[in-house]
């Protein structure tokens, strides 16, 4: 059943067995699963059923520290919350991402890949995977010939990306949702805060504003926060009214370990006649029609036996424009150019890029073909890159977040020596030689600008003790005995794979324990 | 009493010596990769890189970079001796010499990147052949790298 918060009386207070906070993957699934169940499940969802600029502007947020793209652009929030934008790449995590890597601190969740595994096939049925292998075996047909070959010298590995037509959840399941008896869908629903009875051990209602002005209150046994990784550590660090740091927050945890994918451009390879053919793909690798995507790893005993954290390379064809020196020396060459001491400035200014092309000129008789080397990385988890709150307030009165979110040395140290790897391993092939980017060759915390993605994690991490975290293994917050999460907020660790896919599985896995706790 | 009045015969033998053994190592030539054989050697290793390589300038720019940072390298002998890696080059000294030494050279670079023996030049992932077959040309090449 569909209602409009805005025609809520004020002071009201609406009554369900479940509340879930949030419409993204993780809210809908949940009440997905929710539905035609003995209870009944009120669904909140911040925005309506389409965009709407005035409603997304609660995403407004400050960024200290490291360059990142504006907060309000980074999520959505209407009915489908970000996968009205989302790719659709979807991946399950890797075994070595749940375990407790000594060269990674603070790496480890408290369960394992085989507890998420019989969630995940579901999870691919919601988000409509044509394939559901990973297996490069699988997919040998469709994948160009390197990705077969290399995995043979043991080094590195093919991983595989299936592809989401994407499904956009608000789209796709909203006449489920609001058919279903048991849901009560309540869109323009703002929570502004968790309120708990006085030892903070239950939560007992939320407070409930949208920009309309009407305000009141849902109450429910369960609540649980399926908003994003950014929004869920912001109402529990608003929800202090029982508890001055917030809720979970004894220990200093919530907003901590906050992580994204760094990905950034590493290199260029420059290819042999081999690599040419090698590389020539059999799909058309960034179309939005083809149904996976691949990359290649360093293998997981490598990472082990280097320290390095999981990640994959993806590669892209096409060669940069000419740097200004490169074309200033050609035009001199060519005798084009009337102001020669202008052009030889430029030419004398950029040695090193000239030097590039020189020794793709001493490699490959014929116009070399370059591919751009991108990686992305499992992002180290550190109490440091975090979101906190700020003094600015939005329009409903929240204070609105900040993040501060960090990389450090050794990840680019680490960035670095994966792609000399990877390196190597194109050199063994014969397939050409790969050249790192400037970036990586100065041993400092000096990173691209642009390498954040928009994957939210962390913040609310989970963990077997409130010491190290905010929710247990069940997703349940440490210390409230009725308040869940249902977000990429609780990954202790980041892996590579994109987390849409893992969210939906988590959602599934809550929802199955929530059955238990409920009945 | 001046000075070859107290010279004693062994103080003459061994100041003979001395010089001597001083000018041989301005020339490198007390070198074990510096004999007149290495020497051939050197000048087949240098007929064949010529032919082999499609911009020696290209190469040396390289090979530059990589005597930047190991300067004992820097000496066409002991580059010689280090890229043939074991090889008689006398043995390549025919019409077919070059191809054989690419086919050579071709899998000791590959044997350097399965065995990590690796350079980053200028942000490169290079083979160490790679890099010293460079050096090789930047040396021969280049005069200021003439005493070594």
């Amino acid at each position: 059943m569909l209602f409009d918060a805005r025609q809520v009386r004020d002071s009201k207070t609406i009554e369900s067995d479940i509340c879930i906070v949030g419409a993204g993957p993780a809210g809908i699934t949940l009440a997905l699963e929710l539905a035609n169940t003995p209870f009944s499940i009120c669904l909140l969802e911040s925005g309506g059923f389409d965009y709407d600029e005035e409603i997304q502007s609660l995403n407004k947020g400050d960024v200290h520290g490291r360059t990142y793209y504006e907060l309000v652009t980074t999520r959505l929030r209407y009915f489908g919350g970000t996968t009205n934008h989302w790719e659709g790449m979807c991946r399950p995590l890797d075994a070595i991402d749940f375990e407790e890597r000594p060269f990674m601190p603070f790496s480890g969740w408290p369960i394992t890949l085989q507890d998420l595994e019989p969630y995940y096939p579901k999870a691919m049925k919601l988000c409509q995977l044509q394939s559901t292998s990973f297996e490069v075996s699988d997919h040998q047909e469709e994948l160009p010939q390197f990705f077969n070959e290399h995995i043979r010298a043991g080094r590195t590995t093919t991983r595989i990306w299936n592809m989401s037509p994407p499904t956009r959840f608000g789209w796709t399941y909203r006449e489920s949702i609001v058919k279903a008896e048991n849901i009560l869908l309540y869109l323009y629903t703002n929570v502004v805060e968790i309120e708990t009875n006085d030892h903070a051990t239950t939560a007992t209602r939320l407070r409930i504003a949208n920009l309309s002005g009407s305000r009141f209150w849902v109450k429910a046994k369960l609540f649980i926060l399926a908003a994003g990784g950014i929004e869920v550590s912001r109402l529990l660090l608003a929800s202090n009214a029982r508890r001055p740091h917030g809720l979970g927050n004894d220990s200093d945890q919530v907003g901590r370990y906050f992580m994204l994918h760094p990905q950034a451009r590493v290199g260029r390879i420059l290819t042999t006649e081999k690599g040419k053919a090698l590389f020539a793909q059999k799909t058309d690798d960034f179309s939005y029609w083809s149904p996976i995507r691949y990359g290649v790893s360093v293998s997981e005993k490598l990472q082990r036996a280097e320290g390095l954290p999981n990640h994959v390379m993806f590669f892209q064809k096409g060669l940069d424009e000419s740097p200004e020196s490169v074309k200033a020396l050609k035009r001199l060459l060519r005798g084009e150019d009337q102001d020669i001491i202008g052009e030889l400035r430029k030419v004398l200014s950029d040695l090193g890029a000239i030097a590039d092309r020189l020794y793709d000129k001493f490699f490959e008789k014929d116009e070399p073909e370059m591919l751009r080397a991108e990686l992305k990385l499992d992002h180290a988890p550190n109490p440091d890159s975090r979101i906190m709150l700020g003094t600015r307030r939005d329009a409903l009165g929240m204070p609105q977040p900040i993040l501060d979110w960090r990389l450090e040395i050794e990840e680019k140290r680490a960035v670095r020596r994966t792609t000399e790897i990877l390196g190597e391993v194109l050199g063994a092939m014969e397939i050409g030689r790969l050249k790192l980017e400037k970036w990586l060759l100065s041993d400092d915390n000096i990173w691209p600008d642009d390498i954040g993605s928009y994957h939210h994690m962390g913040g609310t991490r989970m963990s077997s003790s409130s010491k190290t975290g905010v929710v247990n293994s069940e997703c349940r917050v440490h210390g409230i005995s009725n308040l869940f999460i249902a977000s990429s907020s609780v990954f202790p660790t980041s892996g590579f794979s994109n987390p849409t896919l893992t969210i939906v599985a988590l959602a599934l896995r809550l929802a199955d324990h929530l059955k238990k706790v409920a009945s | 009493m001046n000075f070859f009045a107290r010279i004693t015969r062994r103080g003459w033998l061994k100041l003979v010596a001395g010089t001597v053994g001083a000018f041989a190592f301005s020339q490198n030539a007390w070198l074990p990769w510096n004999s007149p054989s290495r020497r051939h050697d050197e000048e087949i290793l240098w007929g064949h890189v010529q032919r082999i390589l499609n911009h020696p300038e290209s190469a040396a720019v390289i090979g530059r970079k990589y005597l930047q940072c190991r300067t004992c390298e820097a000496d066409a002998g002991l580059l010689t001796k280090l890229i043939a890696g074991g090889v008689e080059l006398v043995t390549l000294e025919s019409d077919t010499g070059s191809e054989k030494l690419r086919k050579i050279l071709r899998s000791r670079i590959r044997e350097d990147f399965l065995n990590d023996r690796v350079v980053t030049l200028e942000g490169w992932v290079l083979s160490l052949t790679e890099a010293r077959l460079c050096s090789f040309v930047a040396v021969k090449t280049d005069k200021s790298f003439a005493l070594g």
